[in-house]
């Protein structure tokens, strides 16, 4: 009884510390549509979900599966009341492209990264914006979609040194994979 | 860094799309991602109740989170009103010094109204119920403008209600779940808005399109708007109260658009308008032309109320109307007069009357949410 409890114990200690990254983008993702209103209305916020995206996909996609990034982005699209898989669609894209330009961004400085975002950003946001523009038949207006990819751009280094230090600090710990 | 170049050099041999292609997860949740998504467009709301399940779990972290997120907005706001404190107290000065001279004025018009009223025996409008409701999250994307807030069908909120907050109106609810509902913004792509002109006495459709100033639609060709009318909801479509502020026309130009009351920043906390119609404005219809054979009744005619029940809201208001509807088909716009196949029933060819005139684009209910 006791080896089955110490064995389920540390089942779920691995787990939680396996989805470690799943949660911090998540626990990230819920404060930012907490209303607080930075933009007083007029600017959208920055799309978390794509860093997160970016990030995991160049440091440690083996910590951030494809399903925790197709739940991130249900759970973005039941928040936002958009279509349903849209942006589970777009982070998976996301995901993927960067996973195949990776060669390219492993080693790189924070700067160099950081301009990789920029490109992958904005390559993103063009396909929101078709991706949208099909989803609702006529042309969405793509101001604020490209007003967003520059706002998710400029917040990337502060957001990136947070998951590269969660990401040190998985890589150092003794459970380390 | 040693580690990063080794795995560099060991994804240069293994190829870029190496790894993407040997995935199957990946590609497996892209065709689900796109599935869902086909899914939702083909059948509107299949996802709602998951949707709904989601926002109401999720409504008591959202709440517990939005606390202290409206304390961090007030002291924004309260650092933003000492920096033009004195501006803003000369400004008050005025406008109380302007108010106190209507007051006297708009307590004898509204004598004079009452009195008037009374006289003509005219119907009042139905006083409006309401919700108050805090708004807990605000997940609006580049094309999507959406809040949620917490009251739902617990409280009363049902989909289609109108939202207003200090100001005006903001915009209707889309979802409800048990204890969360979802409002669309005026300014959201999918929103459309029976709305009048003030004034002028016109009829339009606010149609959001993702800016801040909404565009009025479907105004009569030639109509010219003075900037600066108010604009109001009107009763048209039985889903909102007539007469609620939503903003003013902002200019003369080829589509009009329109200064939202509302438009500087969001509300913290918003009401929830609980309007029913008097006249069920969806199934009223005219009545069919004399001397035309009318359709076999419908399902609706089974649906009925059954003679000696007590009558509906709706039969009080307009028995007229309600005699009409109960009598018409289900409200298909038929241009012409069309020829139905005969059948076993019908030997004859069957020449169905008109049932319902196109409605003019005012009167149009407002565009169910294809934000799903």
């Amino acid at each position: 009884m006791t080896i089955f409890l110490q064995s389920a114990i540390v089942l779920i200690g691995r787990a939680l510390f396996l989805s470690m990254p799943f949660l911090a983008t998540a626990i990230v993702m819920l404060l930012a549509i907490v209303p607080i209103d930075l933009f007083r209305g007029w600017l959208p916020g920055p799309e978390f979900g794509v860093i997160a995206a970016f990030f995991w996909a160049v440091y440690a996609p083996n910590l951030f599966p494809p399903i925790a990034i197709f739940s991130l982005g249900l759970v973005q699209d039941f928040a936002s009341g958009g279509p349903t898989g849209f942006w589970a669609l777009i982070y998976l894209a996301v995901y993927g492209f960067t996973l195949s330009q990776r060669v390219f961004f492993i080693g790189r400085s924070l700067i160099g990264i950081w301009l990789g975002f920029a490109a992958v950003a904005t390559i993103s946001g063009i396909a929101v914006w078709l991706l949208a523009s099909t989803v609702y038949n006529r042309w969405v207006p793509p101001t604020e979609i490209f007003l967003q990819v520059a706002i998710t751009t400029l917040v990337f280094p502060l957001v990136g040194p947070m998951f590269l230090a969660l990401r040190r600090a998985m890589t150092t710990a003794p459970e380390r994979l | 860094m040693a580690w990063d170049r080794k795995q560099r050099r060991k994804l240069s041999d293994a190829g870029n799309w190496a790894f993407v292609s040997s995935n199957l997860s990946f590609l497996f949740f892209i065709v689900l991602a796109v599935a869902i998504m086909i899914v939702s467009r083909a059948q509107v709301g299949v996802f709602d109740s998951a949707r709904e399940a989601v926002n109401d779990a999720a409504a008591p972290v959202f709440e517990m989170l939005a606390q202290p997120a409206g304390i961090l907005k007030r002291w924004g706001q309260g650092i933003d009103s000492l920096l033009s404190v004195y501006e803003e107290n000369q400004r008050l000065r005025e406008e109380n010094a302007r108010l106190l001279a209507k007051q006297s004025e708009v307590g004898e018009l509204e004598r004079k109204v009452a009195r008037y009223e009374e006289l003509l025996k005219a119907q009042t409008d139905p006083s409006v119920a309401s919700v108050a409701a805090r708004v807990i999250a605000d997940a609006s994307g580049p094309f999507v403008h959406t809040v949620l807030i917490n009251a739902g069908h617990n409280q009363g909120i049902a989909k289609g209600q109108a939202v207003v907050d200090e100001l005006g109106l903001i915009g209707r609810v889309i979802a409800s779940g048990n204890r969360s509902a979802r409002i669309l913004l005026l300014t959201d792509l999918n929103s459309r808005i029976p709305v009048m002109v003030e004034g002028v006495n016109l009829k339009a459709i606010l149609a959001g399109d993702n800016s801040v100033h909404p565009a009025l639609e479907y105004l009569p060709s030639g109509a010219r708007i003075p900037a600066g009318a108010r604009v109001v909801t009107t009763p048209d479509g039985g889903v909102f109260p007539p007469g609620v502020p939503v903003g003013v026309v902002a200019g003369n130009s080829r589509t009009p658009r329109v200064n939202l009351f509302t438009g500087e920043g969001r509300a913290d906390f918003v009401r929830i308008l609980s309007y029913t119609a008097q006249v069920d404005v969806n199934r009223a219809a005219p009545e069919p032309l004399p001397g035309a054979i009318s359709e076999q009744p419908r399902k609706e005619a089974t649906t009925a109320p059954p003679a000696g029940a007590p009558p509906s809201a709706a039969n009080v208001a307009a028995p007229a109307v309600q005699a009409i509807t109960s009598a018409a088909p289900a409200p298909v716009p038929v241009a012409k007069p069309k020829r139905v196949k005969p059948t076993a029933a019908a030997t004859k060819p069957t020449v169905v009357a008109p049932s319902i005139p196109t409605p003019s684009p005012a009167a149009t209910p407002p565009t169910p949410p294809t934000a799903n």
